[in-house]
């Protein structure tokens, strides 16, 4: 935990106090933008995003259904907008500066409380990222995310439970349970709907400061909480990034995890799980029985706002219309 | 020391209307009764000690580092026999009125900010530096295993705790409503996945299946369940 911040109680203040704010208009762009986890992948050598056990990660797909912003005027909890439409965007395909997908016009200016939703593919209109096989697997399967890639590294080894594992035939481990395992790929079609918000940016203000020049703010998706050794609410600086985990769950060794394997699975099966793991989950209504939750409990914290920017997340199911 | 900055925040600067509170912490476990596991195993557990403390209660839907001010603290740590079910109180939760919104608590093992490492919160030599110190039996058919475990759950980093989650339905209250905070463990479920056959010579230790599964328990599958009293 941090000491509290004067900076942005001062701010809060003045906001609340009534600075700022005109009776003039604006309009404001959101941007969808995936951290460079999701387009670069992840690699285990040199910088603060490195994976600690030797794996490196690519993602091919990164689909996600997302949307649904709420904005609050911060001085008045009556004055409301929203950009309600939700899109299925493939994060991996994303330039750099990421995609413009909503617009809101004629703003009252002044700063303004932001909250956004990650849904259901069902409910969301198509973007070209996403072939149309991709978006209609999440339709049918009730998916908010679509996660299809691979981990790899040289001497790499799956070390799967042995008391779960369905080696085929003729293929034995070695004395330690291991199998050889360069490359492990993965495709999850993840059900974690989950409402963002409110957004506040790095180390700066709540929400986004419409002006009558235009504005714009960014939704970041994260792409490497799978990889996390535990769920850190805000300061992600001291976090681990272990890959092997995921590498283990290949029950049946064919080179793919799927959510099967991963649900047959409990975190205490996993030895990998050890003491470097740190498994207290914010969600209470999503039990940590097995390691199909443990990816959807870790997809919803994956929300972010302006980069490195926080959302809280209420993990509170949402109701539609 | 976050309480006290957010008390002088509160009541020095600005007319809030925000009273102290003062609520006693009560805790109990579930008493000596047998239970079953999921493998099928009938477990009678003869000692479930459990290190408790310190505990915050947050106004931020999120714990860990977006809760930055504590609403309430007990910041006591204390050990509780999980085989009484009758409720004691345990220490005072201190804090302003307003509304919680999410829990943070250790085991017993605390990990300050500017600590070098994890270190014991209780003043009790029996717990040996551990959170849990359980005992039992566990009888299967013709199979039966005496166990014996001291599991210590520590942060993984300074400044964190080792349960922190959102509060949900009526766990969500104003504190200037309540009267008291009412705690209860549930330990069976702690060793609901252990496989006890796998044990060397019953013991519980770190790097094996049953450590795993009764950490998970702990920290991720059955933690201590919050509710009120008026």
């Amino acid at each position: 935990m941090q000491h509290p911040n004067i900076r942005k109680l001062l701010l809060l203040l003045a906001i609340a106090t009534g600075c700022g704010g005109g009776s003039s208009a604006g309009d404001v762009t959101f941007v969808v933008q995936a951290e460079d986890s999701i387009t670069e992948g992840l690699s285990p050598e040199g910088g603060d995003e490195a994976i600690a056990d030797g794996w490196s990660v690519t993602f091919d797909r990164y689909a996600i259904a997302m949307g649904e912003i709420e904005l609050g005027f911060a001085t008045d909890a009556t004055r409301q907008a929203s950009a309600e439409e939700l899109f299925v965007v493939d994060l991996a395909s994303l330039p750099p500066s990421g995609l413009s997908l909503w617009q809101l016009e004629g703003l009252r200016t002044g700063r303004w409380e932001v909250s956004y939703v990650i849904g259901h593919a069902a409910e969301a209109t198509r973007h070209e990222s996403v072939p149309a096989d991709a978006y209609q697997r999440m339709v049918d399967e009730t998916c908010t995310y679509l996660i299809e890639g691979r981990l790899a590294k040289t001497d790499g080894r799956s070390c799967p439970p042995a008391s779960l594992a369905t080696p085929p035939e003729g293929l034995t481990a070695d004395e330690e349970g291991c199998y050889p395992a360069a490359e492990v790929a993965f495709s999850f079609c993840v059900d974690a709907e989950t409402i963002f918000g409110p957004c506040q940016a790095e180390d700066g203000p709540s929400g986004v400061a419409i002006t009558e020049g235009g504005s714009s703010a960014t939704l970041t998706i994260h792409g490497d909480h799978l990889f996390f050794n535990g769920f850190p609410e805000g300061e992600e600086g001291a976090v681990m990034r272990l890959a092997q985990w995921l590498a283990d769950c290949d029950l049946n060794l064919d080179g793919t995890v799927t959510r099967a394997e991963l649900e047959a699975i409990a975190p205490s099966d996993l030895a990998e799980l050890d003491a470097r793991y740190d498994l207290s989950s914010p969600f209470d209504d999503l039990v940590l029985d097995d390691m199909w939750t443990y990816v959807r409990a870790q997809l919803k914290t994956q929300g972010h706002f302006q980069g490195e920017g926080e959302c809280p997340f209420d993990g509170l199911a949402h109701e539609h219309e | 020391m976050r309480l006290l900055l957010g008390l002088v925040l509160l009541f020095g600067c600005v007319d809030t209307g925000v009273d102290p509170v003062e609520l006693p912490v009560v805790a109990s476990g579930v008493g000596p009764a047998s239970f079953e596991t999921r493998d099928g195993w009938t477990v009678t557990l003869e000692r479930a000690d459990l290190a408790f403390g310190p505990l915050y209660l947050c106004t931020a839907a999120n714990a860990g580092d977006l809760c930055e001010t504590a609403q309430a603290e007990m910041l006591d740590g204390v050990v509780l026999d999980l085989l009484d079910d009758e409720p004691r109180e345990i220490g005072r939760l201190i804090g302003l009125g307003g509304v919680v919104r999410s829990v943070m608590h250790d085991y017993g093992l605390t990990w300050d900010l500017t600590g070098m490492a994890p270190r014991t919160h209780v003043d009790d030599a029996s717990m040996g530096d551990h959170s849990f110190v359980v005992e039992g039996v566990a009888e299967r058919g013709d199979e039966r295993v005496v166990f014996h475990g001291a599991v210590a759950v520590e942060p993984i980093r300074p400044g964190s705790l080792v349960v922190r989650r959102s509060l949900s339905g009526t766990e969500i209250t104003n504190l200037a409503d309540e009267g008291t905070l009412v705690v209860a463990i549930d330990p069976r479920r702690w060793l609901d996945q252990v496989r006890f056959d796998e044990l060397e010579d019953g013991a519980i230790e770190e790097g094996t299946q049953a450590w795993r599964a009764v950490v998970a328990g702990m920290t991720a599958q059955a933690r201590p369940a919050i509710t009120w009293k008026r």
